[in-house]
């Protein structure tokens, strides 16, 4: 009879003898999966989102300000910096502080701000379709923002307070009103935490007001209070910063700050890593055990085998195949309660404000290539944990397997 | 008839408290096609010892085995496990006194378990056999659902499966009753009517009378007899 119909045959026969091992190494299995799923989504919208995108070829320009000799940052100084090698271009940030007054009374501190196409926040709630580029009296805000859920006011006009320069120093409120188009997930925090992105003009308007300078003067005198410089391909971003700080700008490239994933999901992914060692050396250890138990019963066994004609190899093959199949079963067993795990966790996580945004998807599992050589490599431990005590029942001479002839 | 299995000068001996005790003694034994050949002795008197070494399952401190080969008689002194498995499959089948089926699988899967040709006609020669020793109607069964004498010819078709000339059995109807006794000594005598070579194992008079030939183990010697079945028949 063929080897591995007989170890099929084997398992089948012997499942109850295997189910410990079984459940033991899918258990195992299935945490690991669902950790690794959504630590791995996570990581796939960020790569996505972010890391693919402009950001990850972006270097932010601010203002020198303590640097008298240097030009601020001007249409020109765009101009200047776009003609640097390896620039693909060069977008500007304005920036003003305004409030936003709620019907509760609450007056939200909220930073105006210019939208740049290379960094647009990943909106959760809007009104329309494409937002930006924002028309004039239209503001994008985060879904919250000190403690106030403004997500709610999403399609209303909102009472808005500038600020008028009166002397330096002095100034004094203008109340107006602003219609909030959109919402995005405040986790995004590439322009301050309360960044609320406004047209162009609209962003002038009050920082030309707040600053007394004549609005048509505004960008000339007093300039934008941030420039990003793209550059063509993320590997020429160290050179175009050197290139933008030899000419006396303060320039740090955003790489650094978008590296990092949420706290939680940085942990979810180090636990399914440790996991993913532990599910290692759980299935080897079970293998090594469950084999030995298994072949001292069934030394019995192994002799009739062998003195019916079984080589010491086929009695390898056959114990180690078992120990195969339990495995193989063991890993899809896993999957199937990994997707189950993760899923939940990822209903669990989606209710947090904070992690909504990376939690795509509803069946969380690595994706198909990492799945597949998961499930290789929990057969392939198991498989290996068995291979030396089915060696040691396998060359055990047919007489002596049979002791009690 | 010829010589099927033979045994030449064979020795053996085992470690006893420190020193060497001697089993076997220089034991010649020829087991011939076409006959019944019983093998007695009082326990402990190294009948199984001598099965053993002629079923290829342990080798002899000295001398040497010669099996019947598909071609011709081979001296198998010298070879390695896997071609002295390869001739214990093919060439040989073993009975044993606890019927040693496995127990998870059904009648026809044990005898099916040494087979060593194609899958498809595996199945029917094994029903064949199954039908053969009586037992058809329980190929599906597993060895617990049948009795001692039905476990012992499932036993004795797995040892047919792949056709061997020479039949080794070690007490095989010792945990049985008289009427499967009967049965299975009966299915014996028709293997070696066939002209398979039959070597049983036995401190059982009725199992030895039966024989052909009849060699008796004393102090690791062997004196042989043939029987009066066997006289009655040669004239
Ligand atoms: N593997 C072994 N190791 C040590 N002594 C053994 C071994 N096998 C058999 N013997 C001894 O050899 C003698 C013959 O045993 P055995 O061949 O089983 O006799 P029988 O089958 O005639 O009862 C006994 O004294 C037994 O204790
Ligand atoms: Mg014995």
């Amino acid at each position: 009879m063929n080897v591995f119909s007989l170890a099929l045959a084997n398992v089948l026969a012997l499942r109850r003898r295997l189910f410990g091992l079984v459940a033991l190494v899918s258990v195992a299995a299935a945490v690991c999966l669902g950790a690794l799923g959504i630590a791995g989504r996570a990581q796939g919208v960020t790569d996505t989102g972010v890391k693919e995108s402009n950001a990850n070829r972006s270097i932010t320009v601010d203002r020198p300000a303590d640097r008298p000799g240097t030009a601020p940052l001007t249409d020109r100084t765009a101009a200047r910096l776009a003609k640097l090698p390896h620039v693909e271009s060069v977008q500007h940030r304005a920036q003003v502080s305004f409030g936003v007054l709620t019907d509760a009374g609450d007056t939200v501190l909220l930073y105006a701000t210019t939208h740049r196409p290379a960094l647009t926040p990943p909106i959760t709630k809007s009104v329309r379709e494409d937002l930006f580029p924002l028309r004039p009296g239209e503001i994008v805000t985060p879904a919250t923002s000190q403690g106030v859920d403004l997500s709610a006011l999403v399609g209303q006009d909102v009472e808005t307070e500038t600020t008028r320069f009166v002397r330096p120093g002095e100034g004094t409120g203008v109340t107006g009103h602003a219609r909030l188009v959109g919402v995005y997930d405040p986790t995004w925090q590439l322009d301050n935490p309360d960044a609320a992105y406004a047209a162009d003009p609209t962003v002038i308007g009050w920082a030309a007001q707040r600053s007394g300078e004549p609005e048509k003067n505004y960008l000339a005198t007093i300039g934008y209070d941030q420039l990003t410089v793209v550059a063509r391909t993320a590997a020429d971003v160290p050179e175009v910063t050197e290139a933008v700080q030899r000419l006396g700008y303060p320039a740090v490239t955003l790489q650094q700050q978008l590296d990092a994933l949420p706290a939680v999901l940085e942990m979810i992914r180090v636990v399914g890593q440790v996991l993913l060692g532990v599910l290692g050396v759980l299935a080897f250890v079970g293998a090594v055990t469950v084999t030995g138990a298994l072949s001292r019963q069934r030394a019995q066994e192994i002799g009739i085998l062998k003195a019916v004609g079984f080589r010491t190899r086929a009695v390898l093959t056959m114990l180690v195949v078992e120990m195969a199949v339990a495995g193989a079963v063991a890993a899809l067993l896993g999957t199937v309660l990994g997707a189950l795990l993760g899923s939940v966790a990822a209903a669990l996580l989606r209710g947090s404000a904070d992690l909504a945004p990376y939690v795509e998807g509803w069946v969380l599992l690595p994706p198909p290539v990492t799945l597949l050589l998961l499930l290789a490599l929990t057969v392939l431990v198991v498989a290996a944990g068995s291979l030396v005590p089915a060696r040691r029942a396998a060359r055990m001479s047919p007489t002596d397997a049979m002791k009690d002839w | 008839m010829n010589a099927l299995l033979r045994a030449e000068g064979v020795g053996k001996s085992y470690p006893l408290r420190g020193r060497r005790v001697d089993v076997l003694r220089e034991v010649d034994l020829t087991v011939r096609g076409g006959e019944i050949t019983a093998l007695v002795g009082h326990s402990g008197s190294g009948k199984t010892t001598l099965l053993h070494i002629l079923g290829l399952l342990t080798q002899p401190d000295s001398g040497r085995v010669v099996v019947e080969g598909a071609d011709g008689p081979v001296d198998t002194s010298g070879l390695g496990d896997d071609a002295l498995a390869g001739l214990r499959r093919r060439r040989l089948g073993f009975v044993f006194q606890s019927y040693n089926l496995l127990p998870q699988h059904s009648a026809l899967r044990n005898v099916l378990l040494p087979y060593a040709g194609r899958r498809a006609e595996g199945e029917e020669r094994a029903r064949t056999l199954l039908a053969r020793v009586g037992l058809a109607e329980r190929a599906d069964h597993l060895p617990g659902e049948l009795s001692g004498g039905e476990q012992q010819r499932v036993a004795l078709a797995r040892a047919l499966v792949n056709d061997p000339p020479a039949i080794l059995a070690d007490e095989p109807t010792g945990n049985l009753d008289t009427d499967s006794e009967e049965l299975l000594l009966g299915l014996f005598r028709e293997l070696a009517d066939e002209g398979r070579a039959v070597l049983l194992v036995t401190h059982n008079p009725a199992v030895s009378e039966f024989a052909d030939v009849v060699h008796r183990l004393e102090r690791g010697a062997l004196v042989t007899s043939e029987t009066q079945r066997k006289k009655g028949s040669a004239k």
